[in-house]
């Protein structure tokens, strides 16, 4: 068990050092600018201020995801350095929680960071203090440990360029799927149909339980038990996706 | 001792380890062969990278890729990657906390002690605070000596050892892994170097394409004669051998 | 090429890279431009389908680039309903876009086109219903309608609904209550009052009715105290507690909206406007 703890801080501190730290103090600046200037543009509304910020800290965090989930994992196994990894007494399952544990940290610390930028530029036009927003950013971090569980999923078994694709069609498709089942009936798709898109529903991710921001901007608080029951459906969702990930890895001849 | 029992590793389409089957009990084994011969997927299931097909490789009795076993255990892979971003150091701290050892006890100050000796005696100090993207070949592969060292192995498993090092490099990394033989250890290298076999193995075992052709002492293989030759005369032995079996079923055919 | 000397190399580089600029200039103005649209080329719908959840993100900004539209109406350019109709379309409860159209339309030259006023109010009622509660909507929907359409029925009415609109700003919640109380306007804004008390059956607008009736009373009747005042001791009195001290009338009377009486030097009532009613310096609001 310590062994995941290791490899998570070890990834961690090696994906800041990359790149990852500059380009984070780098774009949380640039952030923080381009919110004040989009509120110009809005003539300062608060309502608009919290949109524009919220939404970014989400798009920069889900492209970190992208790129660390689907690549840091795969490099490590493609550029064969887990073979001193695993030949000391480590689990390929130990291995797998590790890394996703430490690219968890980097994007705790990425929404750690932006979410006090953007509590400060809220603060600063005047808003007060936005904890509904930083409950926002909360949630958006839940999809996002989602998202990197399921990137490294996929790289248990696709290169890098696949799992990019896979994965983003799969972000993109996760946050439209109540709006497809009620096309789909809307149409009035015959029975069998209805039934495998209904299924389909239940079981692919779905991302829009994270997405409070539609609420969090109208000042709307998210109730505990939505948020109970958003951190289960994660919880048991990356349970599912690091199993499948585990099960895969055993197996592969690396 | 160490037994390789019946082992084998097949794929789909070819047999790379055949019914392997093997006992040593020196401090220094060499296997030598061709690349390919089937050395570095030996050395990868000693070590538990890959499951062999079926067979055993026990050390002392117990399965050697079980992870009880593997704290006792040292390998460094054929042409080592690493962590870029990572210093000598820590990459040998990283290294040594993965085995969980009882050291969680002695003091960051004791074991940092222990990796600087490593370091020195691979000839690596002076780099070990500097990131191993600025390594050198040569480096690289001591530092992937090194931390086969970090967990104090009874046993060694070095793949190409002196892999890209140059002539004073791999007289030094031959010293060190006579101090290590000194010291107690077992040590198992994989090489294509005849000259490497001849300067420290204690016994070799010769293989080719996933057979084991011979396994001893290196001057009764040698016989009075070069190493090169009598390896050359023993892989033509197992060829021609190989070409008889197959040629009754050719001409039956042809019949 | 590989023997030329530095200096040339940067040269060449130079010129290759000047070269690209002439070609860029030369495309601008030959550039092929698609016919402008009248209305947005996706709808609504499809927007929301596909902004994955940045609903109020997408709405803000759309917004951004409909603002200055509103100039344009002054040449005859009416992007921007239809454009202002997408925003609400894609975020409904994004309050800002009514209020800021209920406030300018009017104000766009040509200023007095009576017209203005009927579209920012049906502007501002959607915002009502559909936004987010923002008190600007109705305050800024009631200027209008005193300035502009000259009804102080319905002015009366939406300072009344901006007053009690979550998250006024002081100054404005105030101004919304007092609507009406200079002296020469009290007697029509009294009047107002009992036309919508008369005209409604449901209790809680009648009694809100009546409290602004009982505070417009409650200014004339110590004006008519003060002036009493003055007729028995020569002079204004300087407060309302000497109106009761000196017996001109039992006791101050209680404002409904919870203000503090004071008279003026020329012996007017007024609102004191140092001493606040408790609830409305509670209320930040999001006034600049």
């Amino acid at each position: 068990m310590r062994n995941i703890f290791i490899i998570a801080k070890n990834t961690l501190k090696l994906e800041i050092r990359d790149k990852i730290l500059y380009g984070i103090v780098v774009f949380g600046l640039l952030y923080i600018f381009f919110m004040l200037f989009l509120a110009d543009l809005v003539l300062r509304e608060p309502t608009m201020i919290k949109a524009f910020g919220l939404t970014g800290i989400y798009f920069f965090n889900a492209i970190v995801a992208l790129f660390l989930g689907t690549t840091s994992f795969f490099k490590d196994v493609d550029r064969k350095v887990v073979y001193f990894i695993l030949s000391k007494p480590v689990s390929r399952a130990q291995f797998v929680l590790g890394k996703f544990f430490g690219l968890c940290m980097v994007l705790l610390l990425t929404s750690a960071i932006l979410g006090v930028a953007y509590a400060g530029v809220v603060l600063f036009e005047h808003a007060g203090f936005d904890w509904i927003g930083l409950t926002a950013i909360a949630m958006q971090f839940l999809e996002m440990a989602l998202f990197l569980a399921f990137a490294i999923f996929v790289s248990t078994f696709a290169s890098s360029l696949l799992s990019i694709v896979y994965t983003s069609g799969v972000f993109f498709l996760g946050h439209i799927v109540s709006q497809l089942v009620a096309d789909a009936k809307a149409i009035n798709l015959g029975g069998v149909k209805l039934l495998l898109v209904e299924i389909l529903y239940y079981i692919f991710p779905n991302l829009e339980k994270f997405d409070v921001r539609d609420f969090a901007v109208h000042a709307v608080a998210t109730p505990w038990t939505s948020f109970g029951l958003a951190f289960a459906y994660a919880a048991v969702y990356i349970v599912f996706l690091l199993t499948a990930a585990v099960w895969i890895f055993d197996k592969k001849e690396i | 001792m160490v037994d390789f029992l019946h082992l084998t590793k097949a794929y789909k389409k070819r047999v790379v380890v055949d019914d392997f089957t093997l006992s040593v009990d020196v401090p220094i084994f060499g296997f030598l062969g061709q690349n390919g011969a089937g050395k570095t997927t030996i050395m990868k299931m000693i070590v538990g990278l890959l499951e062999p097909t079926s067979g055993t490789i026990t050390i002392d009795g117990a399965l050697s890729s079980h992870p009880i076993f593997k704290k006792k255990l040292g390998y460094m892979p054929e042409t080592p990657y690493f962590y870029e971003r990572m210093t000598g150091m820590e990459f040998l701290r990283f290294c040594d906390e993965l085995f969980d050892n009882d050291n969680s006890g002695a003091s960051p100050a004791a074991r940092n002690a222990h990796y600087e000796e490593i370091l020195k005696k691979v000839g690596i100090f002076g780099a070990r605070n500097a990131e191993i993207r600025t390594y050198s070949k040569g480096m690289r592969q001591r530092l992937g000596f090194a931390q086969a060292l970090v967990n104090d192995p009874e046993y060694l498993f070095l793949d190409e050892p002196l892999d890209g090092l140059d002539p004073i490099g791999r007289r030094e990394m031959k010293e060190v892994m006579l101090e290590l033989k000194r010291e107690g250890r077992k040590i198992f290298l994989n090489t294509h170097i005849l000259a490497d076999v001849e300067e420290i193995c204690d016994e070799v075992g010769i293989i080719h394409k996933g057979k084991l052709l011979y396994a001893g002492s290196v001057k009764a293989f040698c016989a009075g004669k070069p190493l090169e030759e009598r390896f050359m005369e023993a892989v033509e032995a197992h060829e021609a051998a190989e070409a008889r079996e197959k040629q009754p079923a050719h001409e039956a055919a042809a019949r | 090429m590989t023997q030329l000397n530095g200096y040339a190399k940067i040269a060449v580089l130079g010129l290759l890279l000047v070269l690209v600029a002439l070609l860029q200039f030369e495309y601008d103005a030959t550039k092929l431009v698609l016919p402008p649209s009248s209305s947005p080329s996706a709808s609504p719908f499809m927007v929301r389908l596909i902004d994955m959840g940045f609903h109020p993100a997408v709405a803000s900004f759309m917004w951004a680039t409909t603002m200055p539209e509103i100039l344009d109406l002054f040449n005859k350019k009416t992007e921007f309903f239809p454009d202002l109709a997408f925003v609400n379309a894609v975020d409904p409860k994004l309050s800002y876009p009514y209020a800021f159209s209920v406030l300018t339309l009017p104000v766009v030259p040509p200023a007095d086109d009576p017209n203005a006023v009927v579209q920012a109010d049906a502007i501002g009622t959607q915002g009502i219903a559909n936004g987010d509660a923002d008190w600007r909507i109705p305050y800024y929907m009631a200027t209008n309608e005193f300035l502009y359409a000259k009804d102080d029925i319905a002015a009366a009415k939406y300072y009344d609904l901006a007053a009690e609109t979550p998250g006024i700003p002081a100054y404005a919640e105030r101004f919304s209550l007092n609507f009406g109380i200079e002296t020469n306007q009290r007697q029509k804004t009294e009047q107002l009052w009992e036309t919508i008390k008369d005209s409604t059956n449901d209790p809680d607008t009648q009694a809100r009715a009546q409290a602004y009736i009982d505070h417009l009373q409650d200014f004339d009747y110590l004006d008519a105290a003060s002036a009493l005042y003055k007729k028995e001791f020569g002079v204004f009195p300087t407060s309302t507690s000497e109106l009761v001290q000196r017996g001109i009338i039992p006791s101050v009377p209680v404002d409904p909206f919870g203000f503090t009486f004071i008279i003026q030097k020329g012996g007017t009532s007024a609102i004191d406007l140092t001493k606040l009613p408790a609830y409305m310096s509670a209320s930040a609001g999001t006034g600049q």
